[in-house]
């Protein structure tokens, strides 16, 4: 779509004070195109560029429309179709969970009745302690979690990829009996990698080695890695990768056994890359970041490198590479190119030696 | 004329190496405002006429005209089949391109004797806004899907269909909402075209399970998705983006290319950023002095862009003010050996990515918004010139076809669940749904609940509550379009974008709240009827809840 350009911005003087209106710019005798240094444009290509000031004219000039003046001039009819008023919806029970991406999810709600009315009149006086809350179900996992808020609002949940979630609104206290008001639809949240599962018709089953090649000629190199590093024997690998972690972390091992394995082979692979915990929060499950990050982890990418290297034999250089190309794309359309966010290509090298990355220990 | 690819099936000789299937998006979204004079944002409209459709439909029929055989998909969406075929737009747009022939025409005579370095440009504009108008009045007769209906009739393009006002699917609320959005789509394109759509561009790219359903059941035979819906789906897909899949109910998916989305689009190492093009930004309505322009301004007389650019990129890191004037004819040269370097990485990526899949030919599927060529680059309808040229004439490695001619061809799909996508920034819903827009949902999803309730509850409504239950229905979609959520992501006609919001909103609510009080204001509905008068088929009885 073109829907487009900005409008050039207001000229502003170098107090930052825009210029008074009325002030023209005097005339040229010949009209000319502007070729003086009249403009403060960025120093971007044509396709990302932003618009530029133009001459001084073309703000002092330039009338904006109002609304007011617009809807001076109409008639009753008109006006009322030209002030546009969000109507003030009725009071009902809402509740919509929508998915942003796989580890983000929004919801809205309403409810009809005073909630609190009728907590009264089902507990008589012993409300105190009750509390009104969202709750957001992971349905897959079997986790909640809890947050207190108003009869209507809305709320942005971090979420765990490849999860089913409902959001529910109720009354919540501790060591009382949580008390549901509203539910909300299903969200099931994507994986964000590969399916873990080849096809079992014959014609479509591909080996690990031969769906990393697939990944790497359609741009997914890191997932192309992964799925490398994993293998064939998912299982063996998921095992591998807990031991690995359960050896970095050395006293502060705890029960990764309900984290992917995939996510968790990713971690290793940021903290070896050079990432930081913080870094890569918005590239794993917001369950995992927690447990990781709230149990205060440091592991030095030296650390993860040597375990990466001693569990699946990954060779450093070929893990250190360069950035994908970034998002920006002509026009204002807003593409999506894979694992723009500092991901690292892997080079196609490695991947002609790809049985180097299986587990140690997998059975070939 | 729908070509079969058995000619394509491995045991034929002179086989090519790989297929290249290149799919357009046409689409803006419904802007006509009957109640101003003249309205800025119905340039888009206008600009992308000029910039856009009247080339693009020129060139290909040059190509069919030369024997090229040009073969593309394109989708003409519902809200820009509306415009095109719309009488008052019609008139204005033509009004809209005589101003800026009048316009190209004095500064022709002002180059000439005050600006030479300009001279070549002007000439340029001259001539080719001259030719757009003899196309527009005499051959296309000020009808433009007619011209595209003909293209596709000639062979040339399969046109596809998508979302009726491009409302993005996953975030409708209701079953009824989305079904709506694709059986009107659908009904839309049998009055524009005369026959049934194959296959649907989903607005943004954008599915989630159970869409696939909706479109079988309006007969649609597949859909255009980005990458990760396929390399995501499940099982793992053995062709990666490289051959379509069919998802379980039998609509097949073809995903979009990366590497031909890089060449093509990418600001840092895409073709359109290169010197010799055109600068986009730099536009005589922002450079001349306003007394001059202002014959060719909207009354306000305000600046705005008015499509005629002197000058070209010069450099990446060239300020606007030092940009160096544009040579038409060093840039048509550029986008030959642009569309030749494409063709060649073609070639390669086919020889790699045959070999990669133990000798399958690989699909290239590269879909982009067709207002890329021609308006934010200029020289790329003529980029898609030479490239169905050198496809056809200077070699036989890569073909050209279409995702109907793929499926034609009978060759075996792997069938998969795709993973829910969309191809906007993140892969996902960021951009239609995030802290700036999220406010518009409860709106849209009640409006939603109610429009299907006003449907189930008028049975046998007189004549003006079914005017007004068809308009409830066309204000929904209206509000439904994703554009308006798009824009305010991006910061760019924030105002426009909300208030657009607001007033089918608005209007839906004026209008739902006379039928359910059985009290319809014939005045106001006549003049809602008036404004927002996008598909004059519709049927308010889509609906009705299953």
């Amino acid at each position: 779509m073109m829907t487009d350009k900005k409008k050039p911005a207001v000229k502003k003087t170098p107090d930052g004070k825009k210029k008074p209106t009325g002030t023209k710019r005097s005339k040229a005798k010949k009209l000319r195109l502007s070729k003086e240094p009249v403009f403060s444009g960025s120093s971007k290509s044509a396709a990302a560029a932003d618009t530029y000031d133009g001459p001084a004219d073309a703000v002092t000039e330039t009338k904006p429309r109002s609304d007011e003046d617009i809807l001076d001039s109409m008639s009753p009819l008109d006006r009322k179709l030209a002030d546009p008023v969000l109507p003030e919806l009725p009071r009902e029970n809402r509740a919509r969970l929508q998915l942003q991406s796989p580890t983000r999810l929004y919801f809205y709600w309403s409810i009809k009745h005073n909630p609190f009315k009728t907590l009264s009149k089902a507990f008589g006086g012993s409300t105190g302690s009750y509390s009104l809350v969202v709750k957001l179900v992971n349905r897959t996992r079997g986790t909640e979690e809890i947050y207190r808020v108003d009869p209507e609002g809305n709320w942005w949940f971090a979420a765990d990829p490849d999860s089913e979630y409902r959001a529910e609104v109720g009354f919540y206290a501790p060591n009382r009996p949580y008390i549901r008001i509203i539910y909300s639809n299903s969200v099931s949240t994507p994986r964000r990698s590969p399916s873990r599962r080849t096809d079992y018709v014959p014609r479509f089953t591909v080996t690990a080695d031969e769906f990393a090649d697939v990944l790497e000629v359609s741009g997914y190199s890191r997932d192309a890695f992964e799925v490398a590093l994993a293998g064939d024997d998912r299982d063996a690998a998921d095992e591998i990768t807990r031991a690995t972690f359960d050896g970095l972390l050395g006293s502060m091992r705890f029960d990764l056994s309900h984290f992917d394995g995939d996510e968790l082979r990713f971690v290793l692979l940021a903290l070896a890359s050079g990432f930081s915990l913080d870094e890569i929060k918005t590239q794993v499950s917001a369950g995992l970041y927690k447990k990781l990050f709230g149990s205060g982890v440091r592991v030095s990418p030296e650390q993860a490198l040597a375990a990466l290297q001693e569990n699946f034999e990954v060779d450093t250089e070929e893990i250190f590479e360069t950035e994908e190309v970034g998002p920006a794309v002509v026009g204002l359309s807003a593409i999506n190119f894979p694992k723009r966010v500092r991901s690292r290509r892997v080079p196609t090298k490695l991947l002609n030696r790809i049985s180097k990355l299986e587990p140690v220990s997998s059975a070939r | 004329m729908l070509r079969r690819l058995s000619c394509i099936l491995p045991e034929v000789e002179n086989m090519p190496v790989g297929y290249f299937s290149l799919i357009l998006h046409a689409h803006l979204p419904f802007v006509r405002h009957p109640e101003f004079p003249e309205f800025l944002e119905e340039d888009w409209l206008y600009e992308a006429i000029t910039e856009v459709y009247i080339p693009l439909i020129f060139i290909f029929e040059r190509l069919y005209e030369a024997d090229a055989k040009p073969r593309l998909a394109m989708n003409i969406s519902p809200p820009l089949c509306e415009m095109l075929a719309d009488n008052l737009l019609e008139k204005r747009y033509t009004r809209h391109l005589e101003n800026l022939i009048d316009l190209a025409r004095k500064e022709f005579e002002r180059v000439k004797k005050e600006d030479p370095e300009f001279y070549d440009v002007v000439e340029m504009y001259v001539e080719m806004l001259e030719a757009s108008l003899v196309l527009w009045n005499d051959k296309y007769n000020r009808n433009l899907v007619n011209a595209f209906r003909e293209l596709q009739d000639k062979g040339v393009l399969e046109i596809i269909t998508c979302g009726a006002t491009h409302g993005f699917l996953p975030l409708i609320s209701t079953k009824e909402s989305r079904r709506a959005q694709v059986e009107v789509a659908v009904n839309n394109y049998r009055k524009h075209f005369g026959r049934n759509p194959r296959g649907i561009w989903l607005p943004e790219c954008a599915y989630e399970e159970g869409i696939e359903d909706l479109l079988k059941d309006c007969g649609i035979e597949y859909f255009i998705a980005d990458s990760h819906a396929i390399l995501y789906g499940d099982p793992r897909p053995k062709y990666g983006v490289h051959a379509p899949v069919s998802c379980p109910n039998g609509v097949a998916v073809f995903a979009r290319d990366i590497e031909t989305s890089q060449q093509v689009w990418s600001a840092e190492v895409g073709y359109p950023g290169n010197e010799i093009y055109r600068e986009f930004y730099r536009d005589v309505g922002w450079d001349l002095p306003l007394d001059y322009l202002k014959p060719h301004l909207h009354k306000d007389g305000s600046r705005r862009h008015l499509g005629l650019k002197y000058f070209r990129i010069t450099g990446r890191d060239v300020e606007q003010n030092r940009k160096r004037p544009y040579k038409p004819a060093a840039a048509t040269m550029r986008a030959a050996e642009d569309a030749g370097d494409f063709l060649s990485k073609r070639v390669g990526q086919a020889y790699d990515l045959r070999r990669a899949y133990g000798g399958h030919p690989p699909l290239v599927v590269s879909p982009y918004d067709a207002e890329l060529y021609g308006h934010w680059w200029f020289e790329g309808p003529q980029f898609i010139d030479y490239l169905f040229r050198k496809i056809h004439f200077d070699q036989d490695k890569i073909r050209a076809v279409t995702p109907g001619d793929y499926l034609d061809s009978e060759l075996p799909i792997q069938v998969q669940k795709p993973s829910a996508s969309s191809w906007g920034e993140a892969g996902y819903y960021k951009v239609w749904l995030n802290e700036g827009n999220s406010w518009m949902y409860k709106y849209a999803h009640d409006a939603e609940k109610r429009m299907t309730a006003l449907a189930d509850h008028f049975h046998e409504p007189n004549e003006i509550e079914i005017r007004a239950l068809n308009q409830c229905a066309r204000e929904l979609l209206l509000a439904q379009s994703s554009d308006w959520a798009f824009q305010i992501y991006q910061g760019t006609t924030v105002e426009y974008s909300s208030r657009r919001f607001r007033s089918h909103i608005h209007r839906f609510g004026l209008l739902a709240d006379g039928l359910e009080n059985y009290e319809v204001d014939e005045e106001l509905l006549s003049e809602i009827e008036k404004r927002d008068n996008i598909f004059s088929e519709i049927d308010y009885r889509i609906y009705r809840s299953s």
